[in-house]
């Protein structure tokens, strides 16, 4: 009669619990179909030829990842703790963006560092493009929304890692939809940024029929 | 790998006509080359002709020595000023006595301790040497002089200037004292001295000036031409996320009214202590530091309705619409900061408005909570689906509207400049 250990039981439901929120952050609650976090990079990256989409991808998965257990550090032992010094007109959700900022800052740092261990010409490209990984709506999104669902480590980490992929993901699938989009049959007025949003809006419109219902915002 | 041939060497082994490259020609030498060539004469031998009819003494030289009447059968081209040996020598000595004096006003300058009451000297403005100077110096002439003359040179000092310099508006070439020969080019009165008092309000004098004031112009138009969201694609998070219906719109208006204007001068203000440097981490915790009393001044305002902007009033901190300046590598001014973060937070206020009030009324039929109509055309709007849709239709037509209308502007400074050369 086959038995499982209980330790090994607990490790599977762990990682099918990773698995399942990472898939989750990928499609169901992607950062850019979503919640249109980090949309203006994307149009800024996607046509930009000279940019290599992985020097600004790595280190943007990196401060993500990084950034995600720092969060969650700074939701439930920072803020609970910052709480009983704060005065009464000071509500503790001003200090928010700061205090995730700083988060997404710390993370940058240890990026900026681990980045070292690439080829010195890839390491000087990420280099270029880790600040403004680092400074975007997409990070902070990602820090503010596993704040707001209460995640707990595990979750958060897999939510960031998620958001990262499911970044990259729509860059490609977008990347591929613009070469597609320089058609003539476009209409000139539509060219650009007109049709890569309503092309983003359809993908937007898949995975809201797939799922069947909003995000919570 | 195959022998291609060389495309320059298509019309190798046919037989075509010579371009020969003489200088100084004249008519004569043009008639005895027709009558060489037609009667069968080589190349070689037509060069060996003309090189001896160059040997004579030309018109220009014999004018110098004694003032002879130009040939009137020789041949000048009017658009490049030519000169003799002489008129040369006396341009480049007056080049270097102008240098010298440049110079030595400038030793002066520097010699001289400014006191707290002195006038604060002009930043150094560039001084574009005048045409016809440029013109005169040939690749001949260059090789002599001992250094190439600086294009840009910075002005010296008002107060050090002397009269002489003063009194002449253009610093342009005296004409040489046997100028008979060769015809001088009008004089272009296009100095950095004659530009300088000129306001910004007078109406360009070329067409390319018009056209570059047109174009700036156009660029510093955040409202409507260069709409940070509409044309440029920043700020699209808020716009696309949040802006759900005309009250989001107006409180997101209100806070980005207050983040984008204060943190690009706060942010700027900074950059020019820290010497430029550190730009991503100082425009974000700018806007992180100005989101405390931001906060509390939207939450006195709107209460608890604020919470339903959810996660997007924190991420406008890091919005591109505040973030984009730091991929610029100059530091602009305080004022200009100012001038420009306002615009900007105008044009997104525009934007958010415009795309909140109408995914409003498509979604449930109301504007600001007040019924239009009693159906719901596009409950599609209130999804970030129907936001993307319709902010890409709203660009396409603003871009439409913008761009005929900037077309119109540069047809009209086609026509008003039509009768100018430049």
């Amino acid at each position: 009669m086959p038995t499982a250990n209980v330790e090994f039981q607990s490790l599977l439901g762990g990682v099918l619990q990773f698995i399942s929120y990472m898939g989750l952050a990928i499609f169901a609650e992607n950062v850019i179909l979503a919640r249109a976090l980090g949309v203006t990079r994307l149009l800024k990256l996607v046509p930009d030829h000279k940019a290599q989409v992985w020097d600004f991808c790595l280190p943007l998965i990196l401060v993500m990842v990084l950034s995600a257990p720092l969060g969650w550090a700074a939701h439930n032992l920072f803020f609970p703790w910052l709480r009983g010094y704060l005065p009464a007109w000071l509500p503790i959700s001003a200090l928010r963006p700061l205090v995730y900022l700083t988060c997404g800052t710390l993370a940058m740092a240890v990026t900026w560092v681990l980045l070292f261990l690439l080829p010195r010409r890839q390491r000087q490209a990420c280099h270029a493009q880790i600040s403004l990984g680092a400074c975007s709506t997409a990070v902070l999104g990602t820090l503010l929304i596993c704040a707001n669902q209460n995640y707990t480590l595990v979750e958060s980490v897999a939510f960031g890692l998620g958001s990262a992929l499911g970044y990259v993901f729509i860059i490609f699938v977008l990347r591929e939809g613009r070469r597609r989009l320089r058609s003539k049959d476009v209409p000139a007025i539509f060219q650009g940024l007109p049709s890569s949003l309503i092309y983003i809006g359809v993908l937007s419109l898949a995975i809201y029929a797939l799922v069947g219902h909003a995000v919570v915002l | 790998m195959p022998n291609l041939p060389n495309r320059n060497n298509r019309r190798k082994g046919k037989e075509h006509s010579e371009t020969l490259i003489i200088p100084h020609i004249t008519k004569e030498m043009l008639e005895k080359a027709r009558s060489m060539a037609e009667q069968g004469a080589s190349r070689a031998e037509i060069e060996q002709a003309l090189a001896q009819m160059q040997g004579a003494p030309l018109p220009g030289l014999t004018a110098s020595t004694q003032p002879a009447a130009p040939d009137p059968h020789r041949i000048i081209p009017k658009s490049r000023p030519r000169h003799t040996q002489e008129e040369r020598q006396a341009m480049l000595e007056q080049l270097r006595k102008e240098r010298e004096g440049r110079e030595a006003a400038r030793r002066q300058a520097e010699a001289t301790p400014a006191g707290p009451d002195a006038a604060p000297a002009k930043p150094a403005a560039p001084v574009r040497p005048s045409r016809p100077a440029a013109r005169s110096l040939r690749p001949a002439e260059a090789k002599t002089r001992p250094a190439p003359a600086p294009v840009q040179t910075p002005a010296a000092p008002a107060a050090a200037v002397s009269p002489t310099e003063a009194e002449q508006p253009t610093r342009t070439m005296p004409t040489p004292v046997p100028a008979k020969a060769a015809p001088q080019a009008p004089a272009r009165p296009a100095s950095h001295s004659e530009e300088s008092p000129r306001s910004a309000t007078a109406l360009p004098r070329t067409r390319a000036e018009a056209e570059a004031r047109l174009n700036e112009k156009i660029r510093s138009d955040h409202i409507w031409l260069s709409n940070p969201v509409m044309v440029r694609g920043l700020g699209l998070a808020p716009v696309i996320g949040a802006a759900l219906d005309g009250e989001r719109a107006l409180m997101l208006c209100v806070a980005c009214l207050l983040l984008v204007t204060c943190t690009r001068v706060l942010a700027v203000a900074v950059c020019h202590l820290t010497g430029n440097r550190f730009r991503p981490v100082i425009y974000c915790y700018s806007a992180a530091l100005l989101y405390i009393p931001v906060y509390i001044l939207l939450n006195y305002l709107f209460g608890n309705d604020l919470t339903v902007l959810g996660i997007y009033l924190p991420i406008l901190v890091a919005e591109p619409a505040i973030v984009k300046r730091m991929e610029f590598t100059e530091l602009e001014p305080l004022g200009d900061a100012l001038r420009h973060g306002f615009n900007n937070s105008l044009g997104m206020c525009a934007a958010l408005l415009i795309v909140g009030c109408l995914r409003e009324f498509l979604a449930t039929g109301a504007v600001f909570g007040h019924a239009v109509l009693q159906v719901e055309l596009l409950p599609l709007a209130a999804l970030p689906a129907g936001g993307f849709f319709l902010v890409g239709v709203i660009a396409a037509v603003w871009c439409a509207v913008a761009n005929a209308y900037t077309d119109y502007k540069h047809e009209e400074v086609r026509r008003l400049y039509a009768n100018r050369k430049r």
